[in-house]
């Protein structure tokens, strides 16, 4: 059995998740209709990168799990929003023909 | 300093607890994790699954952007915005029903889930009040490749919301720590989706 992340930590951890939505809806313009630039795009990325490590290691609690799995997990998600944040900067630049 | 604060993990009181203790142990380094192995399992192949799923719609957005600007302009960025803050307030009932359940806290461990489920529900409802609009407009699965993909990847992961909230109604009812932990964790899983899954499929453009 794992020791659980105390109340004090998971609602720090709640209102950093409500503040980090609040930074993705204001970095992805969510009123308005025009393109993201490279930074907007990466700005996005970046936050949703700190979302998910936040949901990782307080509320599935990795910070309790040995074995290097909260790294693990980290690579591969800032390997996954590379990827993601390099295609839509890519059309953006219109680096491609389509 | 006690055990449990240098090791991040609960000493076994009952000989139950030390047999799943022992059992664990086969799983190799997945006993490292919270709750259970096989859980885990499940969640590094939906990631996978909705990772693959995400980068495919970035890719056809590369080969159509016209399209999918357009038809991604016609999305409410605003109730995807909302729905990540229910879900991420879902999420941390849920990981409260498991601290109250830690200290022997059962029933206000099941009163936590209950606000879990709910706000679960809540996203369901909005994620239909979203596809009732899309409907009146006639817009469908088949109106082009972005609304294909979109109620694909959006779908899918309704259906692990419904699916959530089946298993903590069943782990609020069968409430030992390793079931609420496990329970817990799928439902950190749909979360941790939609927050991967809201910003590239309704903002980035």
């Amino acid at each position: 059995m794992h020791n659980p992340p105390s109340r004090k930590i998971l609602i720090t951890a709640w209102l950093t998740l409500l503040a980090l939505t609040a930074g993705t809806m204001i970095s992805g313009h969510v009123s308005g209709g025009d393109a993201l630039g490279p930074a907007w795009i990466a700005a996005l990325a970046a936050i949703t990168l700190f979302k998910a490590r936040i949901v990782l290691r307080d509320y599935l609690n990795l910070r309790a799990a040995s074995g290097g799995w909260g790294r693990g997990f980290t690579a591969f998600l800032i390997l996954l929003l590379g990827i993601l944040a390099l295609l839509f900067i890519i059309q953006g630049l219109r680096l491609l023909p389509t | 300093m006690r055990d449990t604060e240098r090791t991040g993990t609960v000493m076994p009181e009952t000989a139950g607890d030390a047999a799943a203790d022992e059992d664990r142990a086969e799983w190799g380094p997945l006993a490292a994790l919270p709750g259970n192995p096989m859980m885990w399992l499940l969640i590094w192949s939906e990631l996978a699954v909705f990772s693959l799923g995400l980068i495919g719609f970035a890719i056809a957005w590369i080969l159509d952007p016209e399209t999918f600007r357009q038809s991604q302009a016609t999305l409410n960025r605003l109730a995807g915005g909302i729905n990540t803050m229910v879900l991420v307030s879902s999420g941390f009932c849920a990981a409260l029903a498991v601290e109250a359940q830690s200290r022997k806290q059962g029933n206000a461990a099941r009163w936590w889930l209950a606000a879990a489920s709910l706000l679960g529900l809540v996203f369901l409802v909005v994620k239909g009040m979203e596809y009732a609009d899309k409907a009146a407009q006639g817009i469908g699965i088949d109106t082009n490749n972005f609304y294909t993909l979109y109620y694909l990847l959006t779908g899918f992961h309704a259906l692990h919301v419904v699916l959530g909230i089946v298993i903590l109604i069943i782990v609020g009812w069968r409430n030992s720590l390793e079931n609420l932990e496990t329970g817990a964790a799928f439902w950190h899983m749909v979360d941790l989706i939609w927050i991967l899954l809201f910003p590239v499929v309704y903002l980035m453009r």
